[in-house]
């Protein structure tokens, strides 16, 4: 079968099917009821005029909100294509040989599936959400730029075309080629969609394929929108603030848009540079990455430095979402607010310090290797910090089911199995065995698809009645989001016992024994895409046909006081508009007490505070750590000379980090750890382990760790020496948590707050 | 949802909102089975059928369209790997099939290097190793990329397959069905008291 045919007619018929849906909707929303029914408003008979009328205007728009929908529906666009080739991808390994598609076209789908994910669907999205909503949070007119805004936005679909021109010209050949002779088309059948990887590691990317020259020009440009709309969106949360609105109540998903925006500014412009580098090698003779200029190698280096703090770009803003959304539905405060900011901050950064870990198999020196695998497993830290306070947000909760509930519920869980089973491939061992199959596949998908996309679905459902004035379908909703969550989890958990089998992955073709298991893959794939149709069924027809809300308040925030600045816009709005009096909740309790901090000048007055109560956190706890290390140390020497703990094992710790087997050393970093990593985790884990007092609570936390501790550093004592072993854990475990605990009570840096939420931050 | 006149609700419909906030999406009259897990237990039928109906259909047509059979190869002029390694096989071109000869005509004029060999493959052995053919002068490396086997599953997966999407796609639509039906009978027994 010709691919680009079946692809461009599965496309066709999404949009045919949209607009049948549309016109359905319309017609019947024109038509009087017969029972005399009600005059319809306005007659939509849509004129050349009015289409014209209506093209100038989306196309010369600087509204944030007007262009936030532009970036929404191109990012739909986008993903409706790229999911396209991922159903085809599954189809065609339902048989164990490449009988539907050639393995030239599997390449090309799954090149193409990545990069369309990656690049076209996930930032416009989230940057369109931002564009709408982060003005409307933090009570600005517009963004910083608005024109700019504008132009960030339109260099995109020039770009996705470009990206995928070879599919264009494919479809424009094939079907030419049904009428003219052969010899005057062959420049369109020249291009193809390459099939180097979305990685597009040299030498495979130096193939002469000409699609791929624009396939790179492309992408670079995308990565100047990108970078655009990041600057903006930095500048707005930064300068348009309104008066009301200090860093510390910054509401968390503008928080996450200007990390990852920091992110952007830092990693696109390296990709930009990259993929120069690698066009000159391809037209211009240059050899950055031809094997007798700077390797190949070199071009997983500069793809990395940029490739995992993308990840990182298109997952905070999901979990920003989940940290607005979830506590909307549970009626209760986000829990740890400064926490999760603090590990967003941290991720950030060391997004920057791990992206040789995609490299453990390509021979980078032991040593070097070691320290990243450490700071990959670092890494973990945070997001796991996150994991806690959603799960405690929920905890005691009010838990409204609606599908935005189940769509965070679900991806929290998606989310826990693809984070842990990350780590491992963290670890270079397992990953040496692992690299190639499709465990990384089923690991990355579980986040890719398992929170991103399950965030997009939840803030489409959560802000609907505010984009349009009217209810979605509330049970096709609730049914929807089960189908996903179930779709997903059944997809790509069972890709990740293709992996357990070794199954590699990135082959066309595979031994007839995985089908019963690849066939699972694909009625799962088939179920998410069914659950997608429905989606877009859901949202085109309620915007003609939904019930209308009589109230701003819908998911009565109100009652909670969670109702928020972009809900009060739309109030507002709403009065003025429909002349829709203001709501009033039957009964309000307090979910938190925002922080109303005054607004100072200059940029380093505003971020100084916030600087010094992180400064005065982690000083607190970093000395509390120290004391409480040095007291364990004491203990643990006690078990040294006992002859129970084996000082070797301390040791060997300066050997995870790269550096050689030596006792100062890795006392060094025992003393690092427990002022530093411990401290920190406990700040945050600190909140939801059980006891009133700081102290009673450091012995809890002690105890847990010392778990991990005793496993750790176990060196092979058996019988009475084990037992003392383990009681000396514990007990120097019990001294660092009342060191710690005691040094943070009596300097007064963390505070307890009360179940039902958080008392300003000082 | 489906029925429906303009922004205001109309009586089947109750609203989505009153003044304080949401509305049950589920009402205590209605049964979960009938809302949740019918529509459930359709898109498991529409999600297998799906492939089952690809996988059979596609052997139906193969055939007929000539999707199978015919392997494809490229031919890569040699000069473009710097010199061609020792170890691979010399393959003379006067041992060509004729198929194959057309495969490789077909292949240095096309854009992308392939070909299709339609006809006898009689160096298929040497030719999925890959292996240098010189001809008219110019030396090829020339390799089979796909072989394009052809599927080998019961035909019988297609009506399978197609029944299972349309069952499936009555137990999506069931609790519209079911509403429909249930306002139906209402009326049907208002009418009759009245
Ligand atoms: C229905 C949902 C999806 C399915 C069934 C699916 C399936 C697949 C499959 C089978 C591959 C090929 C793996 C291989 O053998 O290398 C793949 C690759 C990939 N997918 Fe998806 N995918 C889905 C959604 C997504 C989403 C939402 C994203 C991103 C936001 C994404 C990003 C990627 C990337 C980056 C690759 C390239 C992996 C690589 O080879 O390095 N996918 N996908
Ligand atoms: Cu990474």
């Amino acid at each position: 079968m010709n691919r680009a045919l079946v692809e461009v007619s599965l496309f066709g018929a999404v949009i045919v099917g949209c607009l049948l849906v549309v016109g359905f909707a319309q017609r019947l929303r024109a038509e009087p009821s017969p029972d005399g029914g009600y005059a319809t408003d306005r007659e939509r008979r849509l004129g050349l005029g009015d289409a014209k009328a209506a093209a100038v205007r989306w196309t010369t728009t600087t509204n944030h909100r007007e262009i936030g929908l532009l970036y929404i529906a191109f990012g739909t666009v986008a993903a409706i294509w790229g999911g396209i080739d991922a159903m085809m991808i599954r189809t065609h390994l339902l048989t164990p040989e490449a009988n539907l598609w050639t393995e030239q076209t599997y390449n090309e789908l799954f090149t193409m599936h990545g990069l369309t994910m990656l690049i076209f669907f996930v930032t416009p999205v989230f940057f369109g959400i931002g564009n709408y909503f982060l003005p409307l949070l933090i009570g600005a007119d517009d963004m910083a730029f608005p024109r700019l805004n504008a132009i960030g936005f339109w260099l995109l679909p020039p770009s996705l075309l470009l990206a995928r021109l070879g599919i264009v010209a494919e479809v424009t050949g094939a079907v030419l080629a049904v009428i003219v002779p052969n010899d005057w088309i062959s420049v369109l059948l020249a291009f193809q969609e390459p099939a180097i990887g979305w990685t597009m590691y040299p030498p495979l990317s130096l193939a002469p394929n000409p699609q791929t020259n624009f396939l790179l020009l492309g992408l670079h440009l995308s990565g100047i929108a990108t970078t655009i709309g990041a600057i903006n969106f930095i500048t707005t949360i930064i300068y348009e603030r309104d008066e009301s609105i200090g860093w510390a109540n910054l509401d968390i998903f503008s928080w996450n848009m200007l990390i990852t925006s920091a992110i952007v500014i830092f990693a696109f412009p390296l990709l930009g540079t990259a993929l120069l580098m690698l066009l000159f090698d391809r037209n211009f003779g240059t050899t950055f990455f031809a094997v007798e200029g700077g390797g190949p190698i070199l071009w997983q280096h500069l793809l990395w430095f940029w490739g995992h703090p993308e990840v990182y770009i298109i997952f905070l803003p999901a979990t920003g979402l989940m940290s607005l959304i979830l506590p909307k539905f549970v009626g209760r405060k986000l829990f740890g607010f400064k926490f999760i900011v603090y590990s967003t901050i941290a991720i950030g950064v060391l997004s920057f310090g791990v992206w040789a870990h995609h490299m453990f198999v390509t021979g980078v020196d032991p040593r070097v290797r070691a320290s990243f695998m450490a700071t990959s497993i670092a890494i973990a830290v945070p997001s796991a910090i996150k994991v806690f306070n959603w799960i405690t947000t929920m905890w005691n909760g009010d838990v409204r089911l609606a599908a935005p509930t189940i769509l965070c519920v679900g991806s929290i869980g998606l989310f826990i199995v693809g984070g842990v089973t990350g780590i491992f491939l963290a670890v270079i061992p397992v990953d040496v065995i692992y690299h190639g199959t499709y465990y990384v596949v089923g690991h990355f998908h579980l986040i890719l698809m398992g929170i991103i996309p399950l965030m997009m679905f939840a803030a489409s459902y959560y802000w609907y009645p505010l984009l349009t004035g009217r209810m979605y379908d509330r049970r096709l909703a609730i049914f929807q989001s089960v189908l996903l969550v179930v779709g997903s989890a059944l997809t790509f958990m069972t890709l990740m016992a293709l992996g357990f089998l070794e199954l590699p992955r990135r082959y066309a073709t595979y031994p007839a024994g995985f089908s019963g298991l690849q066939i699972v893959a694909t009625v799962g794939a088939f179920i998410i895409g069914i659950s997608v149709l429905m989606w877009l069924y859901n949202m085109i027809w309620s915007y003609f046909q939904g019930t209308p809300i009589e109230t701003a308040d819908p998911w009565e925030l109100k009652a909670t006081e969670q109702f928020t600045p972009e809900w009060q816009w739309f109030e507002d709005r709403l009065e003025r508009k429909r002349g829709v009096p203001p709501s009033e909740p039957d009964s309000v309790r307090p979910s938190y007490v925002p922080a109303q901090d005054e607004r100072p000048l200059s940029i380093y007055g505003r971020i100084e505070p916030v600087a010094r109560t992180v400064a005065s956190d982690a000083g607190v706890g970093a000395t509390g750590g120290f004391i409480g290390t040095l007291l364990m140390s004491g203990a643990l020497l006690a078990a040294v000379v006992l002859g129970v703990f084996d000082l070797e094992s301390i040791a060997t710790l300066a050997t995870l980090v790269g550096l050689p087997s030596n006792l100062a050393l890795g006392y060094g970093l025992f003393l690092i750890a427990g002022t530093a990593v411990w401290p920190l985790l406990f700040l945050s884990l600190g909140e939801y382990l059980p006891g009133e007092l700081t102290l009673v609570t450091g012995l809890w936390y002690a105890t847990v760790i010392a778990s991990g501790f005793a496993i750790g550093f176990y060196t092979g004592q058996t019988g009475l020496e084990l037992v003392t072993y383990l009681l000396f854990v514990v007990l120097a475990h019990w001294i660092y948590g009342l060191g710690l605990a005691g040094t943070i009570a009596s300097l007064g840096g963390r505070q307890r707050r009360p179940s039902t939420g958080e008392g300003g931050n000082e | 949802m489906s029925s429906g006149d303009d922004p205001s609700p109309d009586a089947t419909q109750p609203p989505a909102t009153d003044e304080t906030g949401p509305v049950e999406p589920t009402t205590g009259s209605e049964s979960l089975l009938l809302t949740y897990a019918a529509p459930f237990l359709g898109v498991l039928l529409i999600a297998a059928g799906l492939p089952l109906a690809i996988v059979g259909g596609y052997v139906v047509i193969q055939d007929s369209v000539g999707l199978c059979g015919d392997p494809s190869i490229t031919a890569t002029p040699v000069d473009e790997y710097d010199g061609a390694p020792e170890t691979v096989e010399e393959l003379p071109a006067s041992e060509l099939s004729p198929a194959e000869r057309r495969a490789l005509e077909e292949a240095i004029d096309s854009p992308l290097r392939e070909g299709t060999v339609d006809g006898d493959l009689a160096n298929r052995a040497a030719l999925l190793e890959g292996a240098i053919v010189e001809y008219e002068g110019n030396r090829y490396y020339v390799q089979i990329t796909s072989q394009n086997s052809c599927l080998d599953v019961e035909p019988l997966l297609f009506p399978i397959g197609a029944i299972a999407i349309l069952v499936g796609i009555a137990g999506v639509l069931t609790p519209p069905i079911y509403r429909k039906m249930a306002g139906f009978e209402e009326r049907m027994r208002r009418d009759r008291t009245d």
